[in-house]
């Protein structure tokens, strides 16, 4: 009888671990698509930063932003010719040190990465 | 004071209770090593934790320097070698916990503290990859969030942009040095707790009788203690001399966007799941070995013919171990493959 429950129970504990496997599942159909690069993760403020960004698709401008515990600092619009490109960054000089989400905008779709300004 | 008297007084007579002759032999003592390995993890990691700097701009340079610095390069080996050798040594306990079967009941509840054991070490062991700050950290730390970013909600707690004011080598450094540390000796403790609560296993097909006469023939655990003392005291001389001859390696700073290496060998049969269906594979691969070691109990509680049980875990346990085998070889032998942009 004592087995028998204990069955139950493994039972009930391997269901909810197919229930969360299943969750896994269903969430690995939606991902982001476009990807933004950094050539370094790590750079000072004033410097300039070449970022590739990859799937950018159906728009003809890109927008880059810096959102920091500071506030947001916008990197400037850029007419882009392709899906994949890269683009040179200028890092604004008074910028304070800190981690910054670096953002790429463009045709209702963005992609993000953090980098360290020093 | 007599030998008596002290052992009353600093209450190590606790220590002198039985324990079955089987267990004062080394098969029986690969728990202990693996504890005593994750110790030497502990305290090299304590002394490294005071030259180390954790945060994305400075981690990789003060594990340069550590790396680069007489005395403390050994304590980074200390730190390497015992953490590969405890995960190694983890293995091997977990092989005779199975092959002997004391995963079945009464133990069963201590089979399942004993596996989350395993996840805290496997996350400790993981986190401890991410911190260098070099090639494999960087990869490392994107395998990881992006396995998080599939875990949906979750996940975000594990994602670089959760906080900008601080950066995530800093809150893997934090998880890794104190809340997963916390966590694994609170298991540890209630592990310790259950193998003296129940006792050593009995021997496979061994009855009632042999098990009784078994502890009552003079055997205590002190004795294991001392046998465990002088395997420990061996093993630290590897450790040692692992620590010095082959200093684990630094790559060099992160490449964004590209991936070039091979995860540390205990990862190693995820990534044929990877480089088959992508990023998924990770959490595809974890479930299946979760499912693995879920296994056993199942098989303990369902056949309750000792010799049919043994068969079909010796059958599970073979499998198993060709499964690995195989996952290392094809691991070892396909060239890396970037997942970055898949996901």
């Amino acid at each position: 009888m004592k087995i028998r429950r204990v069955n139950k129970v493994i039972l009930l504990a391997l269901f909810a671990f197919a229930m969360i496997f299943g969750w896994h599942t269903a969430a690995w159909s939606h991902g982001d698509k476009i990807q933004i690069i950094p050539e370094k993760l790590n750079v000072r403020s004033g410097d300039k930063l070449q970022v590739k960004v990859m799937g950018l698709m159906g728009t003809k401008t890109a927008t880059f932003n810096l959102t920091g515990l500071s506030g947001k600092y916008g990197l400037g619009q850029f007419d882009i010719s392709s899906d994949d490109f890269t683009q040179v960054l200028e890092i604004p000089a008074d910028l304070p040190a800190g981690n910054y989400r670096l953002t790429v905008e463009g045709g209702g779709k963005s992609a993000k990465v953090v980098i360290s300004i020093n | 004071m007599d030998e008596e008297k002290f052992k009353k007084a600093t209450g190590l007579s606790v220590l002198y209770y039985k324990v079955p002759q089987h267990a004062n032999t080394i098969w029986y003592s690969f728990g202990g090593i693996t504890l005593f390995c994750f110790l030497a993890a502990m305290v090299s990691g304590m002394i490294m934790a005071q030259f180390y700097s954790p945060s994305s701009a400075t981690a990789y340079a003060s594990v340069k320097y550590i790396s680069t610095t007489t005395g403390i390069q050994i304590i980074r080996g200390v730190h390497f070698w015992s953490a590969n050798l405890g995960f190694l040594m983890l293995i091997i306990h977990m092989l005779r916990i199975i092959i002997t079967g004391a995963f079945r009941p009464p133990r069963i509840i201590n089979y399942f503290v004993g596996l989350g054991l395993l996840l805290m070490i496997f996350l400790i062991y993981f986190t401890g990859t991410m911190l260098r700050g070099d090639q494999e950290s960087y990869e490392a730390m994107r395998h990881f969030m992006a396995v998080n970013k599939l875990l949906g909600p979750i996940g975000a707690f594990f994602q670089e942009d959760f906080t900008l004011s601080t950066s995530m080598i800093s809150r893997i450094f934090a998880l890794h040095t104190s809340a997963f540390q916390i966590i694994l000796v609170a298991i540890l403790v209630l592990h310790v707790f259950y193998i003296k609560y129940f006792a050593i296993s009995p021997k496979p097909y061994q009855t009632e009788e042999e098990y009784q006469t078994s502890l009552n023939a003079g055997s205590t655990f002190m004795g294991h203690a001392k046998l465990l003392g002088i395997l420990s005291a061996g093993m630290l001389i590897i450790i040692f001399g692992l620590a010095v001859f082959f200093p684990p390696e630094l790559f060099h700073a992160p490449k964004p966007g590209v991936e070039m290496l091979k995860p540390a060998w205990p990862f190693w049969i995820f990534v044929p799941f990877e480089n088959f269906i992508g990023i998924s594979g990770i959490p595809l691969g974890m479930a299946i070995v979760g499912a693995y070691f879920l296994l056993f109990p199942v098989i303990g509680l369902l056949f309750r013919s000792e010799r049919k049980m043994f068969r079909i875990v010796y059958a599970v346990v073979s499998v198993g171990l060709i499964f690995w085998f195989a996952m290392l070889i094809i691991t070892y032998v396909s060239p890396v493959q970037s997942h970055f942009s898949s996901h």
